[in-house]
């Protein structure tokens, strides 16, 4: 199969639960949960021996993209990705996310806003840990029974932040997408909204940061490589893709809700689910200044030419 | 809706050059200034290209009947952004390897192709490119210098504005009305190949606010041109220059520009420690640098394959020289955090000299809110 054809299996289930999530007032999770993890592609980057599709973190990119991009209520992309680098993790088919301890018995996953999660991987001074949550109190979940250690050794906090980067790199494509098609849409003074360059400039603009951050996201995804271990990250280049994506959420979020007008900011029309995850997620798992910041260091440790270190740790 | 961006990694062919430039540039070292560096593409150094020209990398992707080296886009696009980011000297054989060669390589006669193509390979024969004029900017489409048939050829009256390199250079590939009136628009503009040693033509450098001399007003009075200087067919200019302009817009040098500040300045920094803003600062611009090497990169790809991607090249563009901007912006605030930047005084001179001519990069080759504007009909709004 190849890689649009794994996306045109997934997406119409993708599309369908959060169209659920967003009408329904019960919104069975688990059950969607199961649908899920009964299509095999929560296995989509584990090899083959381990009864995944054994793609590259690059080859499941569409469809880790596709979750964000539909506002899918659900820790796929979460999910996915630490089974791909911790395959151990896979056996039982639960929910999963990365996630910081707060209060004694409780903590946040790092994507706050999740109807949804069976356990969270928690980095602790003595490695990290897999512990059992149940009830999220607004983002506060309970932690049950003694955590588990897991004998991973990925920097987690960069895994979770890439997996929820990804996703707002594919809700950055679908809030493009749907500015454009309001502009083309709308009519006002008897033309198009579209047709005035004040907003076609603006439109432009947005156009950019959208087009950069799927670059960044494909550069992500390049520096997540898998083996049949588990996956190892090329640490600067994932940061600096996340800060990249994660400056990309302000400026679109703010042309898109300036093109759309009144209308975009009613509880019925569907941006606010696109945009609402742009403003969390810029700041889940830390903010671009974060990043960058790392990544600045990084180039100031390395000793070459800032080109040389893009070229050797970014590219 | 412009296609989304797909990451082409440098064929391994192409990354093999990158230690071969640097050991000519060890050998050919640029100017151990960095305020002369920061003027790389535009500092003229005949010499260099010359020398560039016996490596086999000016018309580095042309065919080799032509004196080209046969390689591929990839290729030359290592050489350019390892150049640039050296800060070297390539304004001489800039225009012509980047789009003069490859518009005659298209659309020009066989004895022109044979007669100008080796010539430019060997970095010898440099070009500029006559668009601008006084009453056309942005609005190319309204030049008035016109090419008027006789019995000997094209007759050529006018005169041309921010010409870059015409006061020393060799040819200039001029668009030119050659029938019809300016209200027509597009319609009735062709491209002329003109030796600028011939009589009639006049050239007046003009200075700019850094007090450099790169760009000219040219004068052309009853110039004499052959038949054989029409490129391609008569009325044809318009498409042929919006093809052309898809070389110009997207290579990296739409996002190296300010690259000989950005070095002096993370210099400076690991010699004076600097503090977290100063390291959000760095990480961020290496962060832009990597996704728009990527893009471009991406739109490389697309010319290796006889592609003409004008829309992605121009929103390339657009994002590159932001960056290229936003480098002297955001390192003017960052430095002047520090007391003992000021003492540093090639630092100083370098951001003083990017700082004032950065405007120009979202000038010269389509102004940004024009490429915006493509962007926009990309988008299908216009
Ligand atoms: C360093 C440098 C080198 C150059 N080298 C060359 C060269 O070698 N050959 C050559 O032919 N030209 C060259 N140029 C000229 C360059 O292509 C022009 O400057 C450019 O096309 C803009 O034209 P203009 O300067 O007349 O500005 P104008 O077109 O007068 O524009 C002024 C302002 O108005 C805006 N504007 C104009 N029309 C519109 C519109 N429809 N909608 C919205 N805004 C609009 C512009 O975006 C800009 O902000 C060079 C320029 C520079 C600065």
């Amino acid at each position: 199969m190849s890689d649009s054809l794994f996306l045109d299996s997934i997406k119409p289930l993708f599309a369908d639960i959060s169209e659920r999530f967003s009408g329904e007032s019960q919104f069975d999770a688990a059950g969607a949960w199961s649908e899920l993890v009964a299509t095999g592609f929560l296995r989509l980057m584990l090899p083959e021996q381990d009864e995944g599709a054994g793609l590259d973190v690059t080859e499941g990119l569409p469809v880790l993209m596709a979750a964000g991009y539909c506002a899918l209520p659900l820790p796929y992309a979460e999910t996915a990705l630490l089974y791909a680098a911790q395959p151990t993790l896979a056996a039982d088919d639960q929910a999963l996310a990365v996630g910081l301890s707060t209060t004694a018995g409780r903590a946040k996953a790092l994507r706050q806003d999740l109807p949804y999660l069976q356990a969270l991987l928690l980095d602790t001074a003595g490695g990290a840990e897999r512990a059992a949550v149940s009830d999220s109190d607004s983002g506060n979940w309970t932690l049950q029974g003694i955590p588990s250690p897991c004998e991973t050794t990925i920097n987690l906090q960069l895994l979770g932040t890439a997996a929820e980067c990804l996703q707002l790199a594919g809700a950055l494509q679908r809030v493009l997408e749907l500015t454009v098609d309001y502009a083309n849409t709308r009519q006002q003074f008897g033309r198009p909204i579209g047709k005035y360059q004040a907003l076609q400039q603006q439109i432009s603009v947005m156009t950019g940061h959208c087009h950069s951050a799927v670059m960044a996201a494909q550069l992500a995804a390049s520096g997540m490589q898998r083996s049949d271990t588990g996956l190892s990250l090329d640490h600067h280049r994932v940061a600096a893709a996340c800060g990249m994506i994660k400056a990309a959420c302000q400026p679109v979020v703010s042309t898109a809700h300036a093109v759309h007008g009144a209308i975009g900011v009613t509880e019925e029309y569907e941006l606010h689910h696109y945009t609402r995850r742009l403003l969390a997620g810029r700041v889940a798992g830390g903010s671009e200044s974060r990043w960058f910041e790392q990544v600045g260091q990084a180039c100031l440790d390395s000793d070459a030419s800032v080109f040389d270190f893009t070229l050797a740790s970014l590219s | 809706m412009i296609p989304w961006p797909q990451r082409q990694t440098l064929p391994a062919s192409a990354e093999a050059l990158r230690d071969e430039v640097r050991d000519f540039l060890a050998a050919h070292p640029p100017a151990p200034a960095a305020d002369i560096r920061a003027r790389s593409w535009m500092g003229f150094d005949a010499d260099f290209s010359r020398a560039l020209g016996q490596r086999g990398w000016v018309g580095l992707s042309l065919p080799r009947e032509y004196g080209g080296a046969g390689g591929s886009a990839f290729e030359r696009f290592v050489v350019l952004e390892e150049l640039l980011a050296a800060g070297a000297p390539v304004s001489a054989h800039w225009i012509a390897d980047r789009q003069s060669a490859p518009l005659l390589l298209r659309y020009g006669s066989e004895s022109l192709r044979q007669e100008l193509l080796p010539r430019i390979c060997a970095g010898e024969v440099y070009f500029c490119i006559g668009m601008s004029e006084p009453g056309a900017g942005s609005d190319l489409a309204s030049v008035s210098t016109r090419a008027t048939r006789n019995d000997q050829g094209w007759l050529l009256n006018g005169s041309k504005l921010w010409t870059t390199n015409a006061d020393r250079c060799h040819y200039m590939i001029a668009l030119v009305r050659t029938s019809g009136q300016h209200g027509d628009r597009q319609q009735g503009l062709s491209q002329m190949l003109v030796d600028l040693s011939l009589p009639g033509i006049t050239v007046r450098p003009i200075r700019d606010l850094a007090g450099d001399a790169h760009f000219n007003e040219v004068f052309f009075d009853n110039v004499q041109l052959t038949e054989e200087a029409l490129i391609g067919a008569e009325g044809d200019g318009w498409q042929q220059v919006t093809a052309e302009l898809a070389f110009e817009r997207s290579g990296p040098e739409r996002i190296m520009s300010s690259i000989a500040l950005l070095e002096c300045w993370c210099a400076w920094l690991r010699r004076s420690g600097g503090g977290s803003a100063d390291r959000r600062a760095l990480g961020e611009l290496a962060s832009r640098l990597a996704v728009l090497r990527s893009m471009s990169l991406a739109i490389t790809a697309q010319l290796e394959q006889g592609e003409s991607p004008v829309i992605p090249a121009a929103l390339v563009k657009d994002l590159g020289t932001g960056f290229e901007q936003d480098i002297p912006d955001t390192l003017a605030d960052v430095i002047g955090r520090h007391d003992d930047a000021f003492a540093d005084e090639e630092l100083m001179r370098t951001l003083a000299y990017t700082a004032m001519v950065c405007p120009i990069y979202s000038l010269r080759g389509g102004t940004r809110e024009i490429l915006r504007g493509l962007i926009a009909r990309g988008m299908g709004l216009r």
